[in-house]
């Protein structure tokens, strides 16, 4: 690596302290703007995720995790949502707090990027899928980073159902490398 | 402990933060000396028996930021361990000494000392026997390896057999998750029980976040032990020592000297990471005489490919190769898509063998300390990388499809399946970009790096801080440059290293 100069590092270093402080409370103000708009409260506490806010995540798991197959189950017939909320609460307090912005951007979202004047849980079905898209592919690398980490949160609390695994050919049980009592006690009568 | 106004305050000649790979043989080499030592781990001891192997369950307790830790951009996921054993509880047991190229030109452009000699590589040699390092025997290599030591055969690539730090392993494919058998020789195994009987005291669950000076010397540390709920700050603490060895990763030290706000007078602390981001590249072996790859089953990582990989600063090819493969959960996020056509890819689950094309890179970030244990990672990747990682995909997909793959994903946006070689040419660097393959990273490093000149390191070749006299460190923030391999071996040697020079600092 060709080193910089202590002046550019310092000056380089302040940019992105900057930028990235200019991002986090322009999520901030947005979110708060966001939340007046559609009359609900932020949570009340730092990090937490109000009762809205989990229903948004929950429209949000239902259609990542809708496969319409018989052997892979509706996100809500396996805890898909309270396995991804309590992965989410294990991360670091400003980590959750930028969750509890960000879901609530999401959900003003269709207002300002269409395809309606609806938030994004009153939408249907169909035009939740397509606004989810236009997030995964979009041009815009904040937009695609969202629904990343959206989809991280959400894909970890589906396919650990053990619920889920079978249509994978997933295995805890049937690996003989796993100790008996990790194994379920069907499989260890077996 | 003792109290002091509202700090509980404990005592110690040598404080070690961090019990990871540097910080647990530090602690374990200042113990065996006689040192009055205390070891300091942000996370919890985990013995064998709590790995549950549930990844909602482990990656909270094995990773920092519950494995959701990111760069700033979220472009590339920083997956780093916490635990008394650091990243050594959920490593694949990957296990190589620093490449000698490596070596000269730490020596040649850092004016690092005492590299070249015969010392090191006895002390790598001491650590590989303490760790049992072993190449992995052939009838542990599982489908998913075997398919990239196929592929790398028929092209005539040079790969190899990689060695593993495993004892009695039952290949159960749980590494990333914590062993279940007690078959890792990690540092929580191998370290910390003879310094816990040589006189070594270690305090878990305790966050360090500043380091306490006077008069240019360091003379302890201060943190926090979470409350009640083990979710926010509980009491503060202060530890009193007159040395403090640094070993709590190239993020987390690096964050820790920024708070402290220790001299800096070339603002270099926190600057040069490298992170040696990788992406994944995935092979669906669905023919009718396929046999199920099943890649979470058996011994991972076993086999490598290094015709792409080069090392100094004039190597122009940066790209390492190796098999990788994640379960359900974490799998999931990588995969493109959501909805139905998600499930479909999902199902091919079972038959898809994955190369990560890891970069050695040249291009570095920086860290900035956030509130708690949160850091901030800001790195990009520029022009040369991305030739790198297009290189490493295209080479990757090649591998697999000559190893009988009838396709390959490459995961950008969107998403292009691949049948042929031909097709694989088309792949360049102008079409990657942030989050254009989504990427991972496990191996931060060089954010305090070592060098003699202060004016452009953080630290001397002894690991102790230019600027400030106690104050060694002890993880990867001391490589000056990526290293294109595996760190554990080299970061535990390196941490037998600056045990030695702390020791000498006491004696003096």
């Amino acid at each position: 690596m060709e080193l910089q100069s202590s002046l550019t590092r310092r000056l380089l270093g302040r940019r992105e302290d900057a930028l990235r402080v200019a991002q986090e409370l322009g999520l901030k103000v947005t979110a708060s703007l966001a939340a007046r708009a559609l009359g609900e409260r932020l949570p009340a506490e730092r990090g937490e995720l109000a009762s809205w806010q989990v229903d948004v995540l929950a429209a949000i798991i239902e259609r990542l995790c809708r496969y319409d197959a018989p052997d892979m189950p509706a996100p809500d017939q396996c805890g898909a949502l309270e396995a991804a909320l309590g992965f989410i609460s294990h991360m670091p307090e400003e980590s959750r707090a930028a969750l509890s912005d960000l879901l609530t951007v999401f959900e003003i979202g269709p207002y300002v990027l269409g395809p309606g004047r609806e938030r994004f849980s009153a939408l249907d079905a169909t035009s939740r899928d397509a606004y989810l898209a236009s997030w995964e592919g979009s041009s815009l690398p904040p937009r695609r980073a969202a629904f990343r980490a959206l989809k991280s949160a959400c894909m970890m609390g589906y396919w650990t159902r053990p619920q889920t695994w079978s249509a994978i050919g997933y295995s805890i049980d049937d690996n003989p490398g796993v100790p008996l009592h990790l194994r379920s006690p069907r499989s260890r009568l077996s | 402990m003792a109290g002091t106004g509202h700090a509980r305050v404990l005592k110690a000649e040598v404080v070690v933060v961090g019990l990871g790979a540097g910080g647990a043989m530090a602690l374990h080499d200042l113990a065996a000396a006689g040192v009055d030592v205390l070891g300091v781990e942000v996370g919890g001891y985990i013995d064998a028996q709590e790995m549950t192997l549930r990844e909602e369950e482990m990656m909270p307790k094995l990773f920092a930021e519950a494995g959701a830790r990111a760069t700033d951009d979220f472009a590339i996921n920083v997956m780093q361990g916490r635990g008394v054993g650091g990243s050594t509880l959920h490593n694949t047991n990957l296990c190589k000494r620093l490449p000698i190229e490596i070596l000269e030109q730490w020596q040649d452009e850092y004016g690092v000392e005492g590299l070249l000699g015969d010392e090191l590589q006895r002390d790598f040699a001491d650590v590989e026997r303490l760790l049992n390092v072993h190449p992995v025997p052939d009838d542990q290599v599982n489908p998913n390896n075997a398919a990239l030591a196929r592929g790398v055969e028929a092209l005539g690539y040079r790969g190899a057999r990689l060695s593993h730090n495993r004892k009695d392993c039952q290949q159960s494919g749980f590494c990333e998750l914590g062993c279940p058998n007690d078959g890792k020789q990690n540092a929580s195994k191998v370290l910390v029980p003879p310094a816990l009987s040589n006189g070594a005291r270690i305090v878990t669950d305790l966050r360090v976040d500043t380091l306490i000076t006077r008069r240019g010397e360091v003379v302890g540390v201060r943190g926090h032990a979470p409350d009640a709920s083990g979710r926010r700050d509980g009491a503060p603490v202060e530890i009193q020592a007159g040395r403090v060895v640094l070993a709590a990763s190239a993020t987390a030290s690096a964050a820790i000297v920024k708070r402290s706000a220790l001299p800096d007078p070339y603002n270099l602390a926190g600057t040069n990471l490298h992170l040696h981001p990788g992406a994944m590249v995935i092979g669906i072996f669905d023919g009718p005489a396929d046999a199920p790859i099943e890649g979470w089953l058996g011994v991972p990582q076993s086999t490598e490919c290094t015709e792409f990989l080069e090392f100094g600063p004039r190597a122009s090819k940066r790209v390492w190769l190796v098999p990788g493969f994640a379960h359900p959960g974490a799998a999931a996020g990588f995969m493109p898509g959501f909805g139905p056509s998600h499930g479909q890819m999902m199902r091919l689950f079972p038959r898809v063998a994955c190369i990560i094309t890891m970069l050695h890179d040249h291009a570095s970030g920086r860290v900035s300390p956030g509130r708690g244990e949160k850091v901030h990672i800001s790195y990009g990747l520029d022009a040369a990388e991305h030739e790198q990682l297009a290189l490493g995909m295209r080479e990757a997909g090649r591998i697999l499809l000559a190893a009988g793959a009838s396709r390959v994903i490459i995961p950008l946006s969107p998403p292009r399946t691949i049948a042929t070689q031909r097709e694989l040419d088309q792949i360049r660097a102008q079409d990657l970009g942030p989050l254009c393959p989504p990427m991972a990273a496990v191996h931060p490093m060089s954010t305090l790096w070592m060098g003699k000149d202060p004016r452009r390191s953080v630290v001397d070749s002894r690991g102790e801080h230019h600027q400030v006299k106690g104050l060694f460190v002890a993880d990867g923030s001391l490589f000056p440059t990526s290293i294109g391999g595996p760190p554990q071996i080299p970061i535990y040697t390196f941490g037998r290293l600056v045990a030695r020079h702390v020791l000498d600092s006491l004696r003096r």
